[in-house]
């Protein structure tokens, strides 16, 4: 009986700190009466609720039981599940019928009230945890998690030698890497910019005009970031420095194809700059290409 | 005393039956038809009142309200007449009761496939079936207690508690989640907005599991499932226990629909500690339920009736178990918006609800028509194709649940998410089909019931009024014995029953909601969060038409997998023009919250025509008809006027202005368009919605939302 009280109090005292805290934890400057007056209802709330239902399993103890039950055979299932044997059933029956239903006057299973002081418990140090504990709330686990991402990130930087990124990117030539440039394009591309890269809802890609520039950086930059408002999309999320490269490289080799139905052009001409730039990997591509569909 | 002679109404109860079972059969079509179109969206019939964003909420209400709804009260009208020892109160009111509830469902299911919905899950009719709802709802109130206090038994049954509670929460939550200002004959804006709009929601949807689909049938369980198998109910104190901290502590556990979202952090954690308090309360009316079969399961493994509800109630056991663990934060991470949930409430709907059901239509339907059942065969045949629909049904979906849930949160060892959300979508197609399997095997069994039952009425014949006696109560009533247990004394007051059951379940949701509403820390303003404008309130109000939300959420929860893959994680203070909320619960397609400006109308015009030229291998349905469809731009002053009345702050006389401003936007959208040689008239519905699409996350903009 006495740890049961103890068990009570216990669970009255963390209770109420668990409010208390959750209350002022979470919030920096702000109405502090109010949650005062909050934390003393819910404490006394709390407190009225447990004090109701430990007075209710006090008194369930208090119902007749049947005086044989106390000497009776029992299963090692039935001890094991605080069950009575079927034998004595009809000295557990209630007094009363409901349509000819009765009712037995077995105990809660101790197992039972066991498992729900438990979960009682649980709730409370799992509130406690997170309002007063070291467990962190979501915006903390949130930062925790971009931190180890850097750290996961400068570890693999680190391992695979210098990332390539707009300010290293080169033109790609060779005939494997293009092919994958080629893939990339049809599969992430092609919507937007058709499979011949004349242009839908973004604009033609083998033209000398550019929005953004013709440059392979330049191309590789409107690639990773994308162009907010313009509906390009940024990729940096889901392509690596090495395939936006193949991209953009892919993308050069494409210029003065023939499309079918080109998209008007749009942007700047670029001639001097984008002509030299992919006429100078044209001829390269045109010959790996070939020897690569061999 | 002398002995009174009345009859019991068998007719209500039969007419009740009929309904359970022919909607039944009409909710779970529907949702095989959904189901279909998550794996082939021409399923759609490329028509939009059979398109998923429409029909969905009509097979969860045609289920609920219904399916569910029309087997409640048919097992509370035949057991509460002969636990009362009463006939009803008043057949008026039960034929008003009757005919009421089935004209509500009528006027769901015209006005849901119209797009006529306030978006609210399980609680998307509109503001005048709202109304029609509380009307009824207070007919069935009336008559139950009518019933309850000219009863000629001293004591209210345990059933009976539960049925009290029923009534009282139900009305309750119905009549606190439907406020909301009405625009229009059938348009109405929701009276909170954005994360008050989402807690109130979600208090209201999960109580109304709790209350709609549980109370009332582990009221049913204590009544049916003893008098068919013929055996004491094991525990009146675990009835006691389990009921009132059942009803105590469900009401707290509605944030938990709410994890990770921009819900203050105390009231997640009030949401997930009573739902692990919960799970004592739950299991006691399991174990309740089997302890009861105890030593009777030889006729456990004969009669079918016994082996639906043995199998019912495990699966109210098991859901009631998973609930709670889905309630964990770390669980929750990976469950919410998947397949899992989906799993996770069918295990409740199809075990708990649907075999309930069926236990109680064989048992009771050969005793009102006075014969036996037709074919005990077909009952056990329906028996096992039921339990396979279930398995077939439930492990896809938790197969698919978990593959979308990590799929989502995988990064490659360069720091990059490895799978664009259209990866996830193709990957749990084949399983999608499964489901879909599961779910014939289950409608099936339905149908041979609904043929078994109907050869048996027509075997029998239909005892409307059948005869019963009982002395009438004593006037002077001393109790004595048992009777004087402190408990017994609620059990002989009703009314005093009802008030305490009242207070008890208004206490969670008075902690919970009175401080969101009333302390502004909760949710911090954000200046540059501005009201829409009305091209794309009207755009927002045929988002909510089509259903959008069924498949999309807005609500970014603040993981590097959602930032990396939607932008920056959804604030608090971004919602608060939102009437009604749109966070969604589900992502059948990715999160919408930082849409805006991501694509350019071109990308929304094609992607709206036709899904699979823009993202190929989308299960997107086409939306051809916004294109065709002019904007009702009459409704404009209305709305902006609605939307100021309820604190959203458009300036004195805007709404004289409003309609002006909404043609200058559209045609800014349509010459835009027209550039890209898309030829869509300004006032094409079409333009609103992208108008909405790319407004939408774009007031904060802090992190650069990628591709998906």
């Amino acid at each position: 009986m006495k740890i049961k009280i103890f068990l009570a109090s216990l669970i009255l005292l963390l209770s109420n700190r668990s409010m208390a805290a959750a209350a002022t934890f979470n919030y920096g400057d702000f109405d502090t009466l109010y949650i005062k007056v909050m934390s003393v209802i819910i404490f006394i709330l709390i407190l009225i609720v447990v004090g109701l239902l430990y007075l209710t399993l006090v008194a369930m103890k208090k119902i007749n039981k049947p005086e044989s039950a106390q000497v009776e055979e029992r299963t090692t299932v039935e001890k094991l599940f605080s069950l009575h044997s079927l034998k004595h059933e009809k000295e557990l029956m209630l007094d009363e019928s409901f349509d000819g239903i009765v009712e037995l006057d077995n105990p809660t299973p101790p197992w039972f009230n066991f498992m729900f002081y438990t979960t009682i418990v649980i709730a409370i140090i799992y509130g406690l945890w997170y309002h007063a504990g070291s467990g962190k709330l979501q915006t903390a686990e949130y930062e925790d998690q971009l931190a180890e991402a850097e750290v996961a990130k400068t570890a693999y930087l680190k391992k695979v030698g210098n990332a390539i990124d707009e300010s290293n990117v080169k033109v790609i030539a060779d005939a494997n890497q293009l092919t994958e440039g080629k893939t990339l394009f049809t599969a992430k591309c092609a919507v937007c910019h058709r499979p011949d890269a004349g242009g839908n809802v973004g604009p033609n890609l083998t033209d000398e005009f550019w929005l953004h520039g013709g440059l392979v950086s330049d191309i590789f930059k409107t690639i990773k970031y994308g162009v907010t408002g313009k509906g390009m999309i940024s990729w940096e999320k889901s392509l690596n420095g090495l395939q936006m490269a193949e991209l953009a490289s892919y993308i050069l080799t494409l210029q003065g194809s023939n499309p079918v139905a080109p998209k008007a052009p749009q942007g700047t001409k670029m001639e001097s700059i984008a002509v030299t730039d992919s006429l100078k990997i044209a001829n390269v591509i045109t010959d790996s290409l070939a020897t690569a569909s061999k | 005393m002398q002995t009174e002679k009345f009859q019991y109404d068998n007719r209500i109860v039969r007419n009740f039956a009929i309904a359970t079972m022919v909607f039944g059969i009409v909710g779970m079509l529907v949702g095989l038809l959904i189901a279909i179109q998550l794996y082939e969206p021409a399923a759609n019939l490329g028509n939009q009142y059979t398109s998923f964003g429409r029909i969905r909420p009509l097979h969860t209400n045609a289920i609920i309200f219904a399916f569910v709804g029309n087997a409640v009260f048919m097992g509370v009208y035949y057991s509460l007449q002969r636990l009362c020892k009463a006939r009803m109160f008043s057949d008026l009111l039960s034929n008003i009761h009757f005919w009421g509830w089935q004209l509500i469902i009528v006027a769901a299911a015209v006005s849901l496939p119209l797009g006529l919905t306030t978006s609210k899950e399980y609680a998307e009719l509109e503001w005048p079936i709202d109304i029609a709802i509380t009307v009824i709802w207070v007919v069935f109130g009336w008559n139950m207690f009518g019933t309850i206090l000219k009863r000629r038994e001293r004591h209210m049954y345990v059933a009976i508690w539960f049925y009290i509670a029923t009534f009282v929460t139900v009305a309750v939550l119905h009549l606190v989640n439907s406020f909301e200002l009405p625009v229009s004959m059938f348009k109405s804006y929701s009276w909170y907005a954005g994360v008050q709009d989402a807690l109130v929601q979600w208090w209201y949807g999960h109580n109304a599991v709790a209350f709609f689909l549980t109370t009332p049938f582990l009221g049913m369980m204590y009544y049916y499932l003893p008098k068919a198998v013929d055996r004491p109910v094991y525990s009146y104190k675990l009835s006691i226990l389990h009921f009132w901290t059942l009803i105590f502590l469900y009401i707290w556990a509605g944030p938990h629909h709410l994890l990770y979202s921009s819900l203050p952090d105390w009231a997640q954690s009030l949401g997930v500690a009573f739902s692990i308090m919960l799970i004592a309360p739950s299991w006691g009316g399991m174990i309740n339920g089997l302890l009861t079969l105890r030593g009777a399961w030889d006729k456990v493994r004969d009669e079918p009736v016994l082996k639906f509800f043995a199998v019912g109630v495990t699966a109210y056991g098991m859901s009631t178990f998973e609930g709670p663990m889905l309630s964990l934060k770390n669980v929750n991470a990976i469950a919410h918006f998947t397949d899992w949930i989906v799993a996770h409430v069918h295990v409740g709907a199809l075990g708990w609800n649907g075999f309930m059901t069926f236990g109680i239509l064989y048992w009771l339907i050969p005793r009102i028509y006075n014969t036996k059942l037709h074919s005990k065969k077909m009952a056990n045949f329906h028996f096992w194709i039921g339990t396979l629909g279930i398995l077939f049904y439930t492990v896809p979906m938790y197969w698919s649940g978990f593959t979308q849930g990590l799929m989502w949160k995988e990064f490659t060892e360069a720091g990059q998410l490895k799978y664009e959300f259209l990866d996830t979508t193709k990957q749990v197609l084949s399983l999608h089909v499964l489901r879909s399997f599961g779910g014939t095997l289950f409608l099936t069994g339905t149908i041979v019931m609904v043929y078994n039952i109907t050869k048996t009425m027509l075997a029998g014949k239909l005892i409307a009024n059948e005869n019963a006696e009982a002395p009438a109560l004593e006037k002077n009533y001393t109790p004595t014995g048992h009777a004087s247990y402190w408990h017994k004394a609620l059990e002989r007051k009703p009314m005093t029953f009802m008030v305490l059951s009242i207070v008890v379940i208004l206490i969670g949701g008075a902690v919970e909601m009175l401080p969101t509403f009333l302390i502004k820390t909760n949710i911090p303003t954000i200046t540059s969060v501005k009201p829409y404008t009305p091209l794309e309130l009207q755009g927002r109000d045929l988002y909510i038409r089509e259903g959008c939300v069924g498949c999309h959420s807005q609500m970014i929860r603040p993981f590097r997998s959602e930032t990396e893959r939607y932008g920056e994680y959804s604030k608090a203070g971004e919602y608060v023009y939102d009437h009604p909320f749109l966070w969604g619960s589900k992502r059948t397609g990715p999160d919408l919250m930082r849409e805006g400006g991501k694509y350019p109308n071109s990308w929304h015009y094609n992607h709206m025509i036709d899904p699979r030229s823009m993202s190929p291998g989308s299960i997107m349905p086409a939306y051809q008809w916004l294109a065709d469809q002019t904007l009702t731009i009459s409704t404009t002053k209305a709305k902006i006027n609605a939307m100021r009345t309820l604190g959203v702050p458009y300036e004195k006389g805007y709404e004289e202005k409003a309609e002006e401003d909404l043609k200058t936007q559209a045609k800014s959208i349509s010459d835009n368009l027209a550039i890209e040689k898309i030829k869509l008239d300004s006032d094409k519905e079409l333009i609103a919605i992208i108008a909405y699409l790319q407004r939408l996350g774009t007031d904060i903009k802090l992190n650069k939302p990628s591709t998906n």
